[in-house]
């Protein structure tokens, strides 16, 4: 659906972006994330058209987005990171506004309209004027206008940002919907854990270059193995570090109080036979558990523990 | 209908804005014509009708400078303030083409002008009723100020496109108008004035005759909106003796249709600068 190659943006003599490598499959959600300046919002720029990378190639469906501006405008929805606003402008004017500029006329344009409204739960504001909204309720209206000529691409810049739980609870209801609808999506986000309830796939972006991209159950897991192993031991800690010691697939060990903590390379069945070992050795364990996959410390040592800003 | 401009309207006509401008300048305009038409009438009981169209003239010169005036702030703000309003990018993602976004941002921005020209005709009438004017005069007055509105217009649409701040943009376009105004006649002038120190220097003087760099004059609204007033109130030779100053024009073509030139000149340089101006707003325009 979407493929990115060697992506190259400069502002002036900052580099922004640093070839960065992206693909996305049909029907997708993908969760882009990086720090605060990883070059999220620059590569959903220029994917939308609206930016001219320096180098590397965007292709939607196979088509290069430079010579195809004119599909690319029919393929692709695009929400910013700010939401653009027409003071005087009402709700549905504004929208009716947008299908216009998709050359949607007549009834068919109202009858547009008023089903994006009912899908992003805003029926009720009609006829009230945009800048008055609530910002969640001008995020839900970014997002109805993005899909108002039924695009099958979405780009989403950071769409639950500042929301209430709430209202985070109500995007992802319509996340999920549009996933229903077959939309390939590709969302930017800080907060990874929320990605995680609903991308089928993350990328992780830093210093503009994909650092991590793969399918989401696929990172849980390989988080999930790379976290270390915490063995509670109740008696006999000194016999539980000599078995450890001699274990091959332990790789570093460190004790606080009785806790050992312990990089473990070998697989669950292995894990399952080190506690056994240890139980045989007449070693107390009250707990024997990997730390549960935990998103933000990927995250964190991904990212160098820089510039991350909730 | 253009959906730009179609929105643009349905804005304006919302804000209270529009309608305190023509009701102040209507007014002020008003209170010109009755002030001036009740001195000229209270003297005599005879209405002199050269008194009539001084009074004409002197409304038209107002509406053209009240044009002038407002035309840069008005466009420069137009694309520029919807980039300061972040909804540019927006806009771009549609299928509106570059070329429909200029001319709607153009137009909406004219609209109000054009609103403010039209509204005070009633006042500019007021010299017709009492004789004078054909109404053909009318009508060339408005298409006059039209095409140099749609010149102005389209240089303050191109610095709105260019520049990130509508503030810069019009001062960008102030500028420029004036030195369309006064840059073009002071590099006539300058022109004329260098060669005349050339002859004056020669053993025998020969008045200097600049030829065709008077054409540069062209360009200049106000030069051509003057030789047009002064056309419809009976002096058709106004721009012709203007320009006698730096040569000798009596049998030139250009010179004897310059009204009809100046204003092809002015459109198509209308047309040139949208056409920049709805290249350099697509964003992946080849550099
Ligand atoms: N118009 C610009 N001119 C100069 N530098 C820019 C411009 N836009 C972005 N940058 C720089 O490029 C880098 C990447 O910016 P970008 O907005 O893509 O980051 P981001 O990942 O979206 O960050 P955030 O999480 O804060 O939204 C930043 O360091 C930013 O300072
Ligand atoms: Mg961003």
């Amino acid at each position: 659906m979407l493929l990115i190659h060697d992506l190259y943006k400069k502002y002036g003599k900052f580099h922004a972006l640093n070839g960065l490598d992206l693909q996305v499959a049909e029907g997708e959600i993908f969760g882009l994330v990086g720090p605060n300046g990883a070059g999220k919002t620059t590569s959903m720029k220029i994917m939308a058209g609206l930016l001219k990378a320096d180098k590397g190639e965007v292709s939607i469906d196979g088509l290069n987005v430079l010579t195809n501006y004119n599909k690319l405008k029919e393929w692709v929805g695009y929400m910013p990171d700010f939401f653009g606003v027409y003071d005087n402008l009402k709700v549905m004017e504004y929208l009716e506004f947008y299908a216009s500029g998709y050359g949607i006329t007549g009834k068919r344009n109202r009858d547009i309209c008023l089903e994006m409204l009912d899908l992003v739960k805003l029926s009720g504001q009609t006829d009230n004027y945009v800048d008055q909204l609530s910002r969640g309720m001008k995020q839900k209206l970014c997002l109805a206008r993005c899909m108002i000529h039924n695009p099958k691409l979405l780009i989403l810049d950071e769409p639950a940002s500042g929301l209430d739980p709430n209202s985070r609870f109500e995007f992802k209801q319509i996340i999920k919907q549009l996933k229903e609808r077959d939309k390939t999506i590709i969302i930017s986000s800080h907060i990874l854990t929320e990605l995680a309830e609903f991308c089928t796939s993350i990328g992780i972006m830093e210093t503009g270059r994909m650092v991590l991209q793969g399918d989401m159950e696929e990172i849980l897991a390989s988080i999930e193995n790379s976290n270390p192993l915490m063995i509670k031991i109740y008696k006999n800690l000194d016999t539980a570090v000599q078995v450890l010691k001699q274990e091959l697939m332990v790789k570093t060990l460190s004790i606080q109080g009785n806790t050992i903590m312990v990089s473990f390379t070998g697989s669950r069945e292995e894990e399952a036979l080190l506690l056994k070992k240890l139980v045989m050795n007449d070693v107390l364990v009250t707990n024997f558990s990997k730390e549960s996959s935990n998103l933000e410390t990927l995250f964190l040592t991904i990212t160098n523990n820089e510039g991350v800003n909730w | 209908m253009n959906p730009i401009l179609k929105n643009e309207i349905k804005l304006n006509v919302r804000t209270s804005k529009l309608a305190i401008m023509i009701t102040v300048i209507n007014t002020i305009l008003a209170g010109f014509g009755v002030f001036s038409l009740v001195s000229l009438v209270g003297k005599e009981s005879v209405i002199d009708y050269t008194q009539m169209l001084k009074l004409y003239i002197l409304l038209a010169y107002v509406e053209f400078a009240m044009m002038l005036l407002l035309i840069p702030t008005i466009t420069a703000g137009s694309v520029a303030g919807e980039r300061e309003r972040q909804t540019l990018d927006i806009l771009l993602m549609t299928k509106i083409k570059p070329w429909d976004i200029v001319i709607g941002k153009l137009f909406s921005s004219l609209s109000s002008t054009l609103l403010l020209a039209v509204s005070s005709l009633p006042i500019l009438a007021l010299v017709y009723v009492y004789g004078g004017l054909r109404l053909i005069d009318f009508f060339a007055l408005i298409l006059f100020l039209l095409i140099s509105a749609v010149f102005i217009g389209s240089i303050g649409i191109l610095f709105s496109v260019i520049m990130r701040k509508s503030t810069f943009a019009a001062v960008a376009s102030y500028i420029t108008e004036i030195g369309l105004i006064l840059g073009s006649y002071v590099a006539v002038h300058g022109y004329y004035h260098i060669r005349w120190l050339g002859a004056v220097k020669k053993p025998i003087y020969i008045d200097p005759d600049i030829g065709n760099a008077v054409y540069f004059l062209l360009i200049n609204p106000l030069i051509t909106f003057f030789g047009l007033i002064n056309n419809q109130v009976g002096n058709s030779k106004a721009i012709l003796n203007f320009c006698s100053a730096y040569g000798n024009f009596a049998d030139d073509y250009i010179m004897n249709h310059w009204l009809i030139i100046s204003l092809i000149v002015q459109f198509l340089f209308s047309f040139l600068l949208l056409w920049i101006a709805s290249h350099k707003i697509n964003p992946l325009r080849k550099c």
